[in-house]
């Protein structure tokens, strides 16, 4: 600013003593955003920051999917915010914690993966780099966004351009999510990731290429677009996984510090007795409990998430085969629908180590297509316990209502109130 | 923004054309040398008062009278009629009028100054620009003499204030030596910044930040606390918009401004003091002395021997203080150095204050036309401190008091190990007060150089540097082993560093033209800000040692701030005929703190005084029944700086990933549009004198608008952001001050001085962006709400009959109504003071000030604390153990806070000093001019329904929205000091 310098000049013409002239003067405290958003070692900071962010919000997607499909109970009588997702219905309002929660965490991974898309172009860096943070950013908004159409019907989804974003339908929000994960392929398949940005500020675990896969197979899939999902599908290596980091300090696992250490809530034994005889995955998810919930439900006690550093998986392989067989059935080719829910059904482990070991089913056992949905259903009920998942399945499949404790999350008190663009909230 | 740089820019040249330009016209006339002599005596005692200060008015021509009571005025000017203004402190001002002619010898003759017992004619400078007689102001400057500041042996200047300004609320907030006082003036004027008001010393300002550097449960001292009262001459409280001009951007919570003792001519004055005192607590708690521990109806109920620990806390504490100092000087050089030592123990065992305070004021007449004025002041404290106040951690020594069943012994074992007390999570207050220590360092220095040049007549140029300079370094040490919470011992070091530098050039310019005066001042200011703050502390002690490197576990902290503000100012005061005067003014601020595009805010003022008593009609018409009267009027905004230094940023935080460092956005958005609160004032008084100035009265009525509040503004959490600090709130306050003072008896024999000053103050917050908001550490009693005042008390009341008793449940136990409402406001209504002044032969005299406050609500979280079952050791717990009430009736009572919502108004004997000079033979043959013994009392008694310790202290410090919150808080000490002064 012109200002400055007369400033400087009246200080030093003037004063017996010039220190701080000054009118910019800068944060010394923390980065500002002119200096992480400029800078290639703020940027890529800033990606590994994102992921970070991510992963410390994991636990809110499983939550509000298992609660409202009935398979999670709480147990102490503080949680009040989880016991109005259990118990449903209008009990569930704007104000809810975790209604809040959700809502915000993502928005605030999705502010820095917004802010990543908008600036890396402008930041010098190697093109690898560029490519892989541009991937990356396109990666963590299409994930943040696609889990929140999961709970709420509708979404903005530009929005670093308004103090107020106005919100799009669902529908539209998929085609966001679905165009994102194809632009973020494209960008590693044209400038594949730098070793820079594979050792340096991928997370440790985190397979971008799969995942990128294996998410636009998942929302492709939702939306209902067989084909997309099965193209996609089929590039996912399923020999390999993908995961967040966690450690026993500055990043730990939000599940394990909810379900182990608090306890918080607990599994309903029902989803144990209901399984299949002799489905190895039940006792991967969890083992049989000797409590009763705070509602005097039977509960289960968890059997992952240990420790603080236990990695929790962005998408299963089992998913994989399970979303193939989907689209399979959906597009009534049952035969093959039938082989990939048997090679789920059959394997006896994995890469995350997850293994039904059942038996194959016959074509006699899946006569018609819906007999084959029903199924898949359930093998995702087995098969993806832990994912957050289980919401979108249930309305997906046409479950009936009751179900579900809710079909959708009211919008949050926070967003209402200082966003007028905020829509009515849903009946149920 | 354009229009104001442009301002700010060009401002100052075109003032200083304007000034040469005036000064050319002048020059254009035959010019002459005047001498001009005369004598100042005293009416009285005829005397010559050394020292009176001559002026011709509308130039800057001046002397000051010398030994003899004698003046010489050199002098360049145009022949013509000119008026001699003859001054000196405490005397009203006379006015002689001269003509200039062919005679280059002017003798004025002997004019005698008759004594300003009401102080009516004074000249203050504080938001003026220059000197300004009080007649000529369109606002009211409160004035204080600097003697009544060190005569009021108070624990901290600040603290002396108390009752002694009209429209001041001055609040002592905790009874721990080493301050910790709230001055509110004309209201509170914030909601998240600091509400005390700017401190200026000698034109210099300083800081007075209230550093929570460790955590001692809410008690924080101010660094006011650091000044030396006995250094005070004088005290210049402007309250309203008219600080605007001089201080813009941060003048919004009014300005005090001190000026130091400066040397005088004639002879070293040499002057020693030495005081000792005692002082105690004024009224503690009943405790519940019952010989069971449970009601009567239990069956585990057992026998126990109670303890009042009040009487292992409070003590009789002793102070001392000696203080020298010498003055003197010659025509062109005057000094004034002084020392104080000061010693104060507080009445809860384990804190004491020391102090030592250095002062050296020097000036300078470099030639005729320059001069310079230096002022160095070195301080050095030393503060031993316990916990206390509650309001952040249970390990305060009072609140412990509270919340141990006194039936628990806390006493040492013979290994000296403390028990853990039964209540968890809580401290053994014994070992608090005994092992663990919380002691606070500061170094300060504070310094100022200011050259005053007056190269033309009508010109007079002065530019001014000021430093102030601190290190507060405070402690907290836990050795090993000690109980609640902190079994492997705990050490944290925190250091504040402070430097901040004033630059000031002002220019000012006097001009008569027939019946007008005018007077033009200009100026620049430019003001740095730097801090520093370091925390440290670890965990896992070894034994015995409780430095920081005694630990395993450690965590430091960091923050630094840099603050920088520019303004530029003129001001055109207009006079006709000495009895009309109307002022204007324009101020620009820019300061870092603002966004770029708000960075520089005009701040604009204008008043008027018209003192028709003045009017030759007026003294035909009224005399001297009302020989005096003034009607004044002052519009005016003003600034107020936000809390943080770098709220305009948005900035990243840490966040990891795969042990790799990365960084995410903080939830709050910055706010590059940030500009300054603005606060609107108009005034509206009038000054009176009755018959022949015996009564005095000064009535001022006024009004604050204060908008751009600065508030965290919800944002849609789609954004990413949580909030955002934004100029979305209103205020206002609106109230009046009355100061009446009268002679009331004035003869050889007697002089009996009496004044009485009245203020109310109503505040509203006017508009909040959110919805409504509990304060930060106030347990959610403390709220902010559209259409009541800032901080009132809110929460749940008792379920009533329709005639209003309480509807008792079954067992005849109160109940809660769970529907939260108003139940308090810790505002004032009315502010009062009352003092009277004997003086008896002019050898004894007896000063007694009563002052309260009425109509505010004391918050008393301690009886709550005392009475709750789970403790249990206040009186009226017995009620419960001894069948009298039903069991569960406090349990439930508890839980009611309007129960705890008290009247905390008030009227307290403040001061109560005898004194008796001794000026004869004796003192004389030991040397002295005079001896003076004086026997002061604090706080001696206070008229009141309050229920707990003192209404008057508050847990949370110097908060701006929690007010009247007694929580375990140190009460203020009934003071007795017996003080001996010896004058060489």
């Amino acid at each position: 600013m012109k200002t400055n310098k007369l400033l400087t000049l009246l200080c030093s013409a003037f004063l017996l003593l010039t220190a701080g002239c000054e009118l910019d003067q800068l944060n010394p405290n923390a980065p500002t955003e002119a200096q992480v958003l400029a800078s290639p070692e703020g940027i890529k900071a800033l990606a590994v920051g994102m992921q970070a962010q991510y992963g410390e919000g994991v636990n809110e997607m499983v939550e509000v999917s298992n609660f409202l499909t009935r398979w999670y109970a709480t147990m102490p009588a503080s949680v009040l915010g989880l016991r109005e997702l259990e118990t449903g219905g209008s009990d569930v309002q704007g104000f809810n914690g975790t209604v809040n929660n959700m809502w915000s965490t993502h928005y605030r991974t999705i502010k820095t993966a917004e802010d990543l898309i908008t600036n890396v172009p402008k930041v010098p860096l190697v093109d690898g780099t560029r490519s892989g943070l541009i991937a990356l950013g396109k990666l963590f908004k299409a994930m943040s966004i696609g889990e929140l159409i999961e709970c709420y019907e509708q979404v903005p989804i530009e929005i670093t351009t308004s103090l107020t974003p106005t919100f799009v339908n669902r529908t539209a929000a998929l085609d966001y999510v679905i165009s994102l994960l194809e632009q973020a392929q494209q960008d590693i398949t044209a400038t594949p990731p730098s070793a820079d940005f594979n050792s340096n500020i991928l997370g440790i675990g985190f397979d971008l290429t799969n995942t990128i896969r294996a998410m636009l197979a998942r929302y492709a899939l939702i939306k209902g677009d067989n084909d997309k999902a099965l193209t996609a599908a089929n590039g996912v290596d399923l020999t390999k996984t993908s995961s967040m980091f966690y450690n026993s300090s500055t990043s730990r696992n939000p599940l394990y510090l909810i379900t182990i250490q608090l306890v918080y809530y607990r599994p309903v034994s029902s989803w144990r007795l209901s399984a299949e005889a002799g489905d190895g995955r039940v006792a991967y998810w969890v083992s049989p409990g000797t409590a009763n919930s705070f509602h005097n439900k039977p509960v289960d006690d968890f059997n992952q998430f240990k420790t603080d550093n236990a990695k929790f998986y962005v998408y299963l392989p089992g998913e994989i085969s399970l979303i193939k067989a989907e689209a399979y059935a959906r597009k009534n080719d049952l035969a093959n629908a039938l082989t990939e829910l048997n090679k789920v059904r059959t394997k006896t482990t994995d890469p995350a180590g997850i293994g039904a070991g059942l038996t194959a089913k016959t074509a006699g056992d899946l006569p018609n297509q819906q007999a084959a949905l029903d199924e898949i259903f359930t093998q995702r009920q087995y098969e993806l316990f832990i994912s957050g998942l289980l919401l979108g399945d249930s309305r997906r499949f046409g479950k009936p209502q009751s179900d579900r404790t809710r079909n959708w999350l009211p919008f949050p008190d926070n967003e209402r109130l200082s966003n007028p663009n905020t829509p009515a909230d849903p009946a149920f | 923004m354009s229009a104001l740089y442009r301002f700010w820019k060009y401002g100052g040249g075109i003032l200083i054309l304007c000034l040469i330009a005036t000064q050319m016209v002048g020059a254009q006339e035959t010019r002459r040398t005047y001498t001009i002599t005369g004598t100042v005596t005293d009416a009285k005692s005829g005397e010559a008062l050394v020292g009176a200060n001559v002026t011709l008015r509308g130039t800057s021509a001046g002397a000051s009278a010398d030994r003899d009571g004698k003046y010489t005025i050199l002098a360049t000017l145009s022949p013509g009629p000119y008026r001699v203004a003859h001054s000196f402190v405490g005397y009203k001002t006379k006015v002689v009028d001269v003509q200039l002619g062919q005679g280059a010898m002017v003798e004025v003759g002997k004019v005698s100054l008759e004594e300003d017992l009401l102080q009516i004619q004074e000249v203050v400078v504080t938001g003026t620009g220059s000197a300004t007689e009080k007649d000529r102001l369109g606002n009211s400057v409160a004035t204080l003499a600097g003697s009544r500041v060190a005569d009021a042996y108070a624990p901290t200047l600040d603290a002396a204030l108390v009752g002694k300004i009209a429209g001041a609320q001055v609040q002592q907030n905790s009874g721990t030596p080493g301050g910790g006082v709230s001055v509110r003036l004309r209201g509170t004027s914030t909601i998240s910044a600091s509400a005390e008001p700017l401190y200026i010393i000698d034109g210099v300002i300083v800081d007075n930040s209230s550093n929570e550097l460790v955590n001692l449960g809410g008690y924080v001292g101010n660094r006011v606390a650091d000044l030396n009262p006995n250094d005070v001459e004088r005290i210049e409280v402007v309250k309203g918009a008219a600080a605007a001009a001089l201080y813009g951007s941060r003048a919004n919570n009014g300005v005090i401004q001190i000026f130091t003792k400066r040397g005088q001519l004639g002879t070293p004055r040499i002057m020693y003091r030495t005081q000792a005192g005692m002082g105690e607590i004024r009224k503690t708690y009943e405790v519940n002395m019952s010989p069971y521990d449970k009601p009567p109806s239990d069956n585990t109920r057992k026998q126990v021997t109670r303890t009042d620990y009040q009487e292992d806390i409070f003590r009789t504490a002793y102070q001392y203080e000696n203080h020298l100092s010498m003055s003197g000087g010659n025509e062109n050089t005057k000094y004034y150095v002084s020392g104080t030592q000061t010693s104060e123990q507080g009445i809860v065992n384990a804190t004491d204050y020391q102090k030592i305070n250095f002062r050296a004021n020097l000036d300078q007449f470099v030639n005729s036309w320059l001069k310079l004025a230096a002022g160095a002041n070195y301080v050095y404290s030393y503060t031993s401190r316990v916990p206390n106040g509650g309001i952040v951690g249970g390990e305060g020594v009072i609140t412990n008091f509270a919340f141990q069943p006194n039936w628990f012994d806390l006493q040492p074992n013979a290994e000296g190990k403390y028990p853990v007390p039964p209540f968890a999570g809580f401290a053994n207050q014994l070992e608090v007060m005994d092992v663990w220590t919380a002691p606070l360092r500061v170094n300060r220095f504070i310094g100022s150089l200011q050259f005053t040049a007056t190269p033309l007549s009508r010109l007079s140029l002065e530019y001014r540097v000021g430093y102030d300079q601190y290190r507060e370094n405070a402690n907290r040490e836990i050795p090993v082993g000690s109980s609640a919470g902190y079994l492997t011992g705990f050490s944290q070091q925190a250091t504040q560093d402070v430097l901040q530098l004033n630059n000031d050039v002002t220019a000012t310019h006097s001009y008569i033209m027939d019946d007008f005066g005018f007077t033009t001042v200009g100026g620049f200011s430019h003001s740095y800000y730097e801090g520093t703050r370091i925390i440290a502390s670890v965990r896992d002690l070894i034994p015995v040692s409780t430095i920081l490197s005694s630990g395993a576990t450690a965590t430091a902290a960091e923050y630094r701030e840099k603050r920088v503000i520019y303004g530029s100012f003129l001001q055109e005061t207009v006079g006709y005929q000495e009895k009309l005067y109307l002022t204007g003014a324009l101020r620009v601020d820019g300061a870092s703190t603002f966004g770029e595009d708000d960075r520089f805010q005009l701040f604009p003022k204008a008043s008027l005084s018209y003192v028709l008593s003045n009017e030759e009609w007026w003294g035909e018409t009224f005399g001297s029944a009302l020989n005096r009267f003034k009607f004044r009027v002052a519009w005016g905004q003003s600034g107020g700086q936000p809390a943080g230094t770098y709220d305009r940023f948005s900035v990243y935080n840490q966040q990891s990933n795969s042990n790799r460092p990365g960084l995410v956005n903080s939830v709050l958005l910055g706010n590059q549009n940030l500009k300054p609160e603005r606060m609107t004032e108009i005034e509206v008084g009038a000054d009176f004198g009755l018959f022949n100035d015996r009564v005095s009265i000064e009535a001022t009525y006024y009004e604050k608008q204060v908008k751009d509040l600065l508030l965290q503004r919800t944002l849609p959490p789609s954004t990413g952001f949580s909030g955002i600090l934004d100029n979305v709130g209103e205020l206002e306050n609106k109230g009046f001050e009355l100061l009446v003072k009268g002679v009331v008896w004035n003869d050889d024999v007697l002089q009996w001085i009496t004044s009485f000053t009245a203020s109310q103050n109503k505040n509203k917050v006017t508009k909040l962006y959110g919805p409504a908001f509990a304060a930060a550490n106030s347990f959610g009693i403390s709220r902010v709400a559209e259409g009541e005042a800032l901080g009132f008390f809110y929460g749940t009341k008792y379920l009533r009959q329709a005639d209003g008793s309480l509807l008792l449940d079954a067992l005849g136990r109160p109940q809660r109504n769970p529907v939260a409402e108003k139940l308090g406001d810790p505002n004032p209504d009315y502010i009062l003071a009352f003092i009277n002044e004997f003086q008896v032969y002019k050898n004894l005299t007896v000063y007694v000030q009563f002052d309260g406050m009425l109509g505010q609500d004391v918050f008393n979280f301690t009886r709550r604390i005392l009475e709750t079952p789970a403790f249990g050791n206040g009186k009226e717990y017995e009620k419960e153990l001894n069948g009298e009430l039903p069991v569960g009736y406090f349990n439930n009572r508890r839980t009611v806070f309007e129960e705890y919502v008290e009247d905390g108004s008030f009227v307290k004997l403040r001061e109560l000093s005898i004194g008796y000079l001794m000026d004869n033979d004796f003192t004389q043959g030991l040397g002295l001019r005079n001896l003076q013994v004086r026997l002061i009392g604090r706080n001696l008694f206070s008229i009141d329904d309050y229920s707990g310790y003192d209404p008057e202290i508050n847990a949370a410090a110097q908060s701006t929205l929690v007010r009247g919150f007694d929580w375990s808080t140190v009460p203020l000490p009934r003071t007795w000091i017996l003080s001996l002064t010896l004058n060489l």
